[in-house]
């Protein structure tokens, strides 16, 4: 790992990458949002200081909300159907919150098991992630119950840091992000030194919620599938896919046909347990026809059935599903009172 | 004066309600989660504060098949949803035992009035069993107030409006929490989940997202109360009410009605006069 000493500031890190005619995706406000969008310019894009993290997670760059896969069309009544080559360009996310950037490690294991998805792949292989560390935490944080904190790099291929007087140092942590350090000597500095710590990062931790005893969590999930506290887990949820949608790791797609005349695109686009249709069959039966069914669903996958397929669990603690949830139906409640059980 | 919780336990105990739905606290500030009760022990949870944004009478239709009697903790706002229901013959007014609670308005966020309370006029519940709280002075009624919110939208010349919501809608991915926050969504199929034919992409892009808000402004039009939900539950910030609002402005101009006041009173767009203005079929 290499360490650089930023010479002026965040803006000028992002000036000089749009500076070498990179593709930038930084946080902005956009319609009212705080949102991941490609930039033109430093300006746009809002300080590191300023967020605890943006609306929505940065996955829709890897996994798009909805994108085309195949191209289909009818000459006379034969049918042509046309690979879509996914559109990928290299790319910079810069300003991902720890929780964010480690959500890709995550949800890389599923998009490489048995079938490769080469629409993630290929994204994942030409973006690079610079992490920043976080000053703020709110009060729908648990990052720390699933083995994350403030300042933990995993998953950045550069990691942002303050040291303790407050100047920005940059830890290149992966073969990526070595690379794009060298190139960036303009505003990167190597260092040897021992940084000191910025106590910040360690009072941001402080704010977090208590974490999680996961392994209490997933004994009791193994065992409980049918147990009545479900039905008063889930009885209050609204079955939106606020909570899934907003996630860095729910990956669930839906695969659909949409033709004018006799021209088409095949698309995949985000889809959740949460809704009825997700698991309709097409005799009619639902196997989860109730929404307390589709609530253990989402506890389930996250914390017992990710785990046994991977040994990871399918949570990143951002909070995204506690701030969004039209009715506070909260994940951290549900799964400490579960440990409790 | 008896508190939430009292009130609740009562209804349970002599069996003017089989469940109970009301507020409890919730896991952040500024926030409440919905608690159903079945049990006089089970009511001790019950409050009602400045965060009870939401609309409970979500539950009174859905997926919740909630058992009857429902006990119901309701603003004046809300009780609105329930004449509405009634009128569309979702439910019966005697499934329904309804506790009125007096408002002066709740919060959005942490301390922040929330936009609807901003010109609400009906701070008293009118239709109810039971209510919690003296009666509070109304605010003085101000018709224009009443649309005030569509001023600036409507003055934008026609382009402008476009290009306004083609910015909010590109915002949109499709969660639906709009649909699943508002009361009046209850359709068992969605229009926009029916896929033989597909009325609707399904997909967020610039044509699904536009045919999916404009489809579920007009499947509200004369229908929406104005609680707000929808707009409360999106995360994107799409001021989905703006649209609501238009469409309940055009029917109070065109048919002198409005939603939520009458549970005796037909919707127009269900009820047809002999002398109605045909001239536009051709």
């Amino acid at each position: 790992m290499k360490i650089y000493k930023l010479k002026t500031n965040y803006s000028e890190l992002i000036n000089s990458l749009l500076q070498k005619g990179k593709k930038v995706v930084a946080p902005v406000i956009y319609q009212n949002t705080l949102l991941f969008k490609e930039i033109t310019s430093a300006d746009e894009v809002v300080q590191p200081e300023n967020y605890v993290n943006t609306v929505r997670s940065a996955k829709e760059f890897m996994f798009p909300i909805s994108e085309p896969i195949i191209e289909f069309s009818y000459n006379n009544k034969e049918l042509q159907l046309d690979d879509y080559e996914p559109a990928v360009t290299e790319k910079i996310i810069i300003g991902l919150r720890p929780c964010d950037a480690a959500a890709f490690n995550v949800i890389d294991d599923i998009f490489n098991y048995e079938y490769i998805d080469e629409f993630y792949i290929k994204r994942r292989e030409n973006t690079t992630l610079i992490g920043v560390a976080c000053e703020k935490a709110d009060e729908s944080c648990f990052c720390t119950s699933v083995g994350i904190k403030p300042d933990s790099e995993q998953g950045s291929d550069i990691f942002l840091k303050k040291n303790k007087a407050g100047n920005y140092f940059a830890y290149a942590n992966t073969e990526k992000g070595e690379k794009l350090a060298a190139q960036l000597s303009g505003v990167l500095e190597e260092v040897i030194d021992v940084i000191d710590e910025n106590p910040v990062y360690k009072q941001t931790e402080e704010k977090i919620r208590t974490p999680l005893e996961i392994d209490k969590i997933k004994d009791w999930l193994n065992k409980n599938f049918d147990s009545v506290a479900w039905d008063e887990f889930g009885s209050r949820c609204l079955g939106c896919a606020s909570c899934a949608y907003l996630c860095p790791t729910c990956h669930c797609f839906d695969i659909v046909d949409e033709m004018k005349y006799d021209h088409g695109l095949r698309r995949k686009n985000w889809d959740t347990c949460q809704f009825p249709v997700f698991t309709l069959h097409a005799s009619g039966h639902n196997p989860r026809d109730a929404q307390n069914k589709r609530y253990r669903q989402r506890v389930m996958h996250k914390f017992k059935y990710y785990n046994d397929r991977f040994n990871k669990t399918l949570c990143t603690g951002c909070g995204r599903c506690i701030r969004a949830c039209p009715v506070n139906l909260d994940i951290y409640q549900v799964v400490n009172e579960i440990s409790q059980l | 004066m008896s508190t939430p919780n009292q009130i609740a336990k009562e209804i349970l105990q002599n069996g003017k309600a089989a469940v109970v739905v009301g507020y409890c606290e919730g896991t952040i500030p500024g926030r409440t989660q919905t608690h159903f009760a079945k049990t006089p022990e089970q009511a001790e949870k019950f409050i009602f504060s400045k965060s009870c944004v939401n609309n409970l009478a979500i539950y009174l239709t859905k997926q919740y098949k909630l058992p009857k009697p429902i006990g119901i903790f309701l603003k004046p706002c809300d009780i609105k949803t329930v004449v509405s229901l009634i009128q569309e013959k979702q439910i019966k007014r005697d499934d329904v035992f309804v506790i009125g609670l007096t408002c002066e308005g709740v919060y959005k966020g942490k301390d922040e009035l929330a936009g609807k309370c901003k010109t609400c006029t009906s701070h008293n519940p009118k239709d109810y069993d039971i209510i919690i709280g003296e009666p509070v002075e109304e605010p003085a009624t101000d018709p224009a107030m009443k649309f005030a919110r569509l001023k600036t939208i409507e003055s934008m010349p026609i382009e402008q409006r476009r290009n306004f919501w083609m910015k909010e809608f590109d915002k949109c991915i499709r969660c639906y929490a709009c649909r699943q926050a508002c009361p009046l969504c209850y359709c068992e199929q969605c229009i926009v989940d029916k896929t033989q034919p597909r009325w609707i992409e399904s997909s967020a892009h610039p044509v699904g997202n536009l045919g999916w808000h404009l489809i579920r402004a007009f499947h509200l039009a004369g229908r929406c109360i104005g609680c707000g939900e929808c707009e409360r539950a999106c995360h994107q910030n799409i001021p989905l009410g703006l649209l609501n609002m238009k469409m309940t402005k055009e029917i109070f101009e065109e048919f002198e009605y409005m939603a939520g006041v009458d549970a005796e009173a037909k919707p127009p767009l269900t009820d047809y006069k002999m002398e109605d203005d045909e001239s536009f079929i051709r």
